[in-house]
């Protein structure tokens, strides 16, 4: 008996060493974030949106961005970069010499995580700038 | 005694299978500013494909070029992210996914961004 316990504890242990490493990575998460800025005529808005999957069939991500500005000097951007960590980059801006609207999202796809940020402001002359931040992120959950 | 003992360490990693067990769960992101809609979706890739497909409207009439769209799908289909903008102003959209996964342009940037990486 005192020497089969010892044995129960060890399997015990092995079996836990071996099943939690590969499974703590395994799971989905998904996240994003958005900004609109808009003063006078000028409007600008940016978001992004990212996934992250890891199964035993393998790991997968995705990500989108998008930027959309109206206005009378209206410029758009977006970008993704990366293989298996992507980066993520949308700038939207417009306006007409006084007034100014921008938004400007960046998303990160990482292994295990998405995270999404945008800040936006708009500023009108006279005035100071009003500023906003928002962010999504989201992670595997750990098993 | 010894066959006690026996049963309970079965039980014992039985437990420690179940409490170990991973919990693929869907998850997915929907986010609207303005003219833009972005949709985000991960899911163990087990599921069926009209789950983990991106969603969102085609945008793909390509005489409107202010109206442009991507969606990413991974090679598995476990991972999908989607952009779509409405007529309006000025916009652009990108996407991206780990190797191997296809993104599609729809759109006026349709005819040169169609990318399998």
């Amino acid at each position: 008996m005192k020497a089969l316990l010892p044995k129960t504890l060890f399997s015990l242990a092995f079996a836990l060493t071996l099943a939690t490493p590969a499974l703590a990575q395994q799971g989905s998460a998904a996240a994003g974030s958005a900004g609109t800025a808009a003063v006078g005529g000028n409007s600008a808005s940016t978001l992004g949106a990212g996934a992250v999957s890891n199964s035993p069939k393998g790991d997968a991500s995705a990500l989108g961005m998008g930027a959309s500005a109206a206005g009378d000097n209206a410029k758009t951007r977006a970008g993704v970069h990366g293989n298996n960590n992507l980066n993520g980059n949308a700038m939207a801006m417009a306006h007409d010499g006084g007034d100014m609207a921008k938004s400007h999202t960046v998303c990160h796809d990482r292994s295990d995580s998405v995270d999404c940020r945008t800040k936006t402001m708009a500023h009108e002359p006279g005035g100071p700038p009003v500023k906003s931040t928002t962010e999504g992120e989201a992670t595997i959950p750990q098993q | 005694m010894i066959l006690r003992v026996k049963k309970l360490s079965h039980a014992y990693l039985l437990l420690a299978c179940f409490a170990t067990s991973p919990v693929l769960a869907q998850a997915s992101a929907s986010v609207t500013a303005g003219p833009l809609r972005g949709n985000a979706q991960a899911s163990p890739s087990n599921q069926p494909l009209n789950e983990r497909v991106a969603r969102g409207p085609r945008t793909d009439d390509t005489r409107n070029c202010d109206s442009r769209g991507v969606t990413v799908n991974s090679a598995n289909g476990s991972a999908s992210a989607s952009v779509t903008t409405s007529p309006g102003g000025s916009s652009a959209v990108a996407g991206g996914g780990s190797p191997g996964s296809r993104t599609q342009y729809f759109g006026c940037d349709a005819d040169h961004h169609r990318s399998e990486k």
